[in-house]
């Protein structure tokens, strides 16, 4: 497991053109892993999370403009033609859901098509790619595996059928695997089971993953870096202890204040007031603004640059230095 | 850590989406004003309907004076716009005044139908299981026989005659509307506001009224318009075997069993009644579709 | 967080120490579908016994995974599903008894807010509508009258009338809706609110408004709270008393406080465990519990817990546990805490007390 570069993507944006409008779903996204590397991107809904991970494997429906570049282990796949993609999708890049059923065909039993999968991108025969369904199978701890190699998706259980599909995103190595919200849906008992497995998995394939999340616990447990999104954006990207330390951006700050996890129970909860922004009418400067306690005039002005404020630690807003500056010297990870 | 608490909540809960409300009606009437298709079909049956309600206005002769001397003249006869019948009656004014015993015969039944199969529907989609089932077996004894050969056989005990027409496919009518409407009226009442209706200790007919018809009358608008197109045709096909109106009332059914010799004679003629049936059903049928695509609306996620 | 009310209401009957919903074995058995051809009738045990008591002005959480029977529970109460066995006791007085009140009268006082969802709230009608639905059609409020209402109402949950009170709720965000649906709950004057998953859908920091907004509201209008949630997080923030289900049995059951500081049933702490670390430097390394929960339909025998408990023991597939007291409100429904149980580590428990 080399340190190279799995993924690459630069200024990454996509619009959704509808009749009367445009939707901004991402803005200038701009990222980079390392295989082997788990990049959690954090954001609540309607921030564009999911919609970049489609736009990656480009999933995405047809009255959508995407810009930018994505690169996936060297391969420039903005441009790759739709055949080249298809053997990308399920092979090299592998994607799991929050709803198996969406990955599941319910016609069709999770051997056949776990082995239809790795027979369309390995070529090797079905009694062969029955064995290592299986074995699949048997890895994602899959109780009497044989068996359920004849299962239908609907005579599973919710987090069997999650498991399912992590074995049929698995089954032709791939080595960048992204992951749209997929233990959300799940039992607070089960969702540590898969959170579990999927790190076991991710160090012993030497996937890349990005895992998209609205819950902070969650990519606490996955992640190695992460990345806070809003309105389109990653507003600041780090080194999952120093984003959860520091926290640098406001946004951050208000998001991890608003969580439970450390709030005394009974007394009032920070929140952030306001709403976030319509996606179709981004206002001008910085997005997150309207709601900011430290906004400026300049804030709403300008667009806040990415600045530095750390090893491999960006935020993008225009008063991280001067608040870098005031914080310098206290040590932030005592709190919350 | 940035303390937040300290924002001032009047910017907390802000505005709803959109500068004005827009109920539900109100955006598929919008995006039926988008969709051409629909307004070109609404405009054909509206003068299709123009034209009957104005028959005296709009036909050029008197649909039952004949003339021997004036039989099967073809199309474009200088005074007769589309020729005449066999008994030398002019086709235009007969298709003219022939709209309104169509369209009565056609639209009535699907009105009444919808009426008495509506509140079927919705008394046994929210009454028990007891109810639900005395409901609907017997409207699956009426399913059990073909919509045409149910209403020959109606017609056939009854007799003939509007009235009798409206009351057959009336009945024909009803069974699928009951039927449609309490598939509707049970997914409406498994939803939570329902549940919360009922739960508020309201009586069952303001739940009813109030909370599970508003969510139905789409689909019941939806399909009532589609039978409507159906029930033009079975009513002119009643009229074309002899058990719907009876001679010599203009009726586009009975033309077109009246100019059925014709058709070696002068073919075009004697097919217009059937082209005024297949405009007017087809135009019901594609309003059905357009209604349902406009009312099929995405909740934004 | 929780003092004992200082106002009475008009309808109270029985003073602060009575509990305002006392609920004795309740049972709900939902026939399973399907299998035509098996001659025994396969029941799904939905909630099995369930006791509970919630006392004014206080807050009982009530947490459990999903097939728990909660929600079943919840709807129980409301008589929106018929119960099969148990009492229901709303301040003194017995629900569907003769000399106790209707459930009629029951949902004048209690009512429910629901998980916010596009089906919680009627697409064809305003807001203002929506919350004036009840006052008029149940209590028979004039239309102008629970209009008023409605509009204070909105102004009570943080929504401005003039914005909101003719707005569909297609308009509205998942934040907005839910307090739309806590004024509909609180349109016809309840003293008891039941809130199921009220918060599950939403944002985390939309959660937190509205849990603001929830704890406001039970100290201006003097209200009485059964949460219902999975989520731990949220249940040890709001209760004062906490009951733990499991496949529709009540497996602990006590002060909030102490169940989250010691919790005693394996299932417990294992749900404790079980919630994802915060610090990325100490992660979880073993899940506390393995597998799927069984199936509602065929629960195992004795205690329904056995088949993924780690201290399970013959005695448990013989015996189910019933809530035993072990300590000053605090319940447990396990063999290891009873001595004499037969269990091999009761003796030891009950040894070391603490």
């Amino acid at each position: 497991m080399t340190d190279r570069v799995a993924v690459e993507v630069s200024d990454l944006a996509v619009r959704f053109r509808q009749r009367e409008r445009t939707i901004h779903a991402v803005n200038g996204v701009s990222f980079r892993i390392t295989s082997g590397e788990v990049l959690g991107i954090l954001g609540e809904s309607g921030c564009g999370k999911s919609v970049t991970l489609r736009a990656l494997m480009r999933l995405l429906p047809a009255n959508c403009e995407i810009d930018g570049r994505v690169v996936i282990n060297g391969e420039d796949v903005t441009a790759a033609p739709a055949v080249r993609l298809e053997e990308l999708r399920g092979g090299a890049i592998a994607m799991i859901f929050q709803e198996p059923a969406s990955a599941l065909d319910p016609v069709f039993t999770i051997g056949e098509q776990i082995t239809e999968t790795i027979i369309r991108h390995q070529g090797i025969s079905r009694h062969q790619a029955r064995q290592r369904a299986l074995g699949l199978l048997e890895r994602v701890q899959i109780p009497s595996a044989r068996r359920r190699l004849d299962s239908y998706p609907h005579e599973m259980s919710g987090g069997m059928r999650q498991r399912a599909m992590i074995a049929l995103a698995l089954s032709c190595n791939p080595s960048l695997l992204l992951a749209d919200e997929p233990t959300t849906a799940l039992d607070v008992t089960v969702q540590i089971q898969i959170l579990l497995l999927l790190r076991e998995l991710q160090r012993e394939f030497g996937m890349a993953v990005i895992f998209v999340t609205h819950d902070v616990g969650a990519a606490v447990e996955v992640s190695d870096r992460l990345a806070v999104m809003y309105a389109g954006r990653f507003v600041e990207t780090g080194n999952v202890r120093d984003v959860l330390n520091r926290r640098a951006h406001p946004y951050t700050g208000g998001l991890l204040a608003a969580n439970l996890h450390g709030a005394e129970p009974g007394a009032r909860l920070t929140t952030i007031p306001g709403s976030p922004p319509n996606l179709a009418a981004l206002p001008q400067g910085c997005a997150f603004a309207p709601r900011c306690v430290h906004a400026l005039d300049l804030c709403r002005r300008t667009d806040p640059p990415a600045v530095m404020c750390g090893d491999r630690h960006i935020a993008r807003c225009l008063r991280v230095e001067e608040r870098r500056a005031i914080f310098a010297g206290t040590d932030l990870a005592s709190t919350g | 850590m940035v303390d937040l608490a300290a924002a001032p909540s009047s910017l907390a809960f802000d505005e709803p989406q959109g500068a004005e409300p827009r109920s539900y009606w109100s955006t598929v009437a919008d995006r039926l004003k988008r969709d051409r298709l629909t307004i070109g079909v609404a405009t054909v049956l509206l003068l299709i309907i123009a034209l009957a309600v104005f028959a005296p206005w709009a036909a050029t002769h008197d649909p039952l004076q004949g003339s021997v001397l004036r039989r099967l003249k073809p199309v474009g006869t200088p005074g007769y716009l589309l020729g005449t019948d066999e008994t030398g009656r002019d086709i235009w004014s007969r298709l003219v005044y022939g709209g309104r015993l169509s369209l009565v015969c056609g639209i009535t039944p699907v009105l009444l139908a919808t009426l008495i199969g509506g509140t079927l529907g919705l008394v046994a989609g929210i009454g028990s299981r007891f109810v639900n089932m005395l409901i609907m077996r017997v409207v699956d004894v009426f399913y059990a026989f073909p919509s045409v050969l149910l209403a020959i056989a109606i017609c056939g005990v009854i007799g003939a005659g509007i009235g009798n027409t409206i009351l057959s496919l009336t009945i024909v009518f009803t069974a699928p509307i009951v039927r449609v409407t309490e598939s509707l009226a049970t997914q409406v009442k498994g939803r939570d506001f329902v549940e919360a209706a009922r739960a508020s200790a309201a009586p069952l007919p303001a739940i009813i009224l109030r909370q599970v018809l508003p969510n139905v009358l789409g689909g019941m608008l939806v399909y009532a318009t589609s039978l409507v197109s159906i029930s033009i045709i079975l009513s002119a096909g009643l009229s074309f075997l002899g058990l719907g109106v009876t001679p010599p009332n203009p009726e586009w059914g009975l033309m077109l069993n009246a100019l059925r010799q014709a058709i070696f004679v002068n073919p075009l003629v004697a097919a217009l009644p059937g082209v005024a049936i297949l405009i007017t059903s087809l135009c019901f049928n594609l309003l059905s579709d357009g209604l349902r695509s406009a009312m099929d609306i995405k909740l934004p996620a | 967080m929780s003092a004992p009310h200082r106002l009475i209401d008009p309808r109270d009957r029985g003073g602060p120490a009575q509990p305002l919903l006392l609920v004795r074995d309740l049972k709900k058995y939902f026939p399973a579908k399907g299998h035509l051809l098996t001659s025994r009738r396969e029941m799904v045990q939905a909630v099995d016994g369930v006791s509970f008591s919630v006392m004014k002005g206080t807050t009982l959480g009530v947490v459990g995974e999903s097939g728990c029977g909660k929600s079943t529970t919840a709807r129980l109460l409301l008589h929106l599903i018929e119960p099969d066995a148990g009492d229901i006791v709303f301040d003194g007085d017995g629900v569907g008894d003769p000399q106790g009140i209707s459930v009629r009268e029951l949902r004048l006082q209690m009512q429910m807010v629901f998980q916010d969802s596009y089906s919680s709230l009627n697409p064809r009608a305003t807001v203002a509508d929506i919350i004036a639905f009840g006052p008029r059609s149940a209590k028979k409020l004039s239309p102008p009258a629970s209009r008023e209402r409605a509009e204070r109402l909105l102004d009570q949950v943080g929504l401005q009338p003039s914005l909101f009170a003719r707005r569909y709720p297609h308009e509205l965000s998942g934040g907005q809706r839910q307090r739309v649906n806590i004024a509909r709950a609180l349109a016809l004057e309840p003293r008891l609110l039941i809130l199921d998953e009220a918060v599950s859908a939403l944002d985390k920091s939309v959660e937190a408004q509205i849990l603001n907004l929830l704890d406001d509201l039970r100290r201006n209008l003097n209200l009485t709270y059964l949460f219902i949630s999975h989520d731990l997080n949220v249940i040890r923030h709001v209760s004062d008393r906490v009951v733990v289900m499991y496949l529709g049995r009540i497996v602990e059951a006590g002060q909030a406080e102490a169940i989250f500081r010691r919790p005693h049933h394996p299932y417990t702490r294992a749900l404790l465990r079980a919630m994802p670390s915060m610090d990325p430097d100490r992660r979880t390394d073993v899940s506390p519990l393995t597998g799927d929960p069984p199936n509602p339909i065929n629960p195992p025998s004795g205690c329904r817990f056995r088949t993924r408990c780690a201290f399970a023991e013959a005695v448990c597939a013989r015996e189910p546990p019933t809530l035993a007291v072990i300590g000053n409100d605090h319940d447990v429904a396990c063999h290891m805490m009873v001595p004499g149980s037969g269990h091999s580590r009761a003796d030891a428990v009950a040894a070391a007390d603490d």
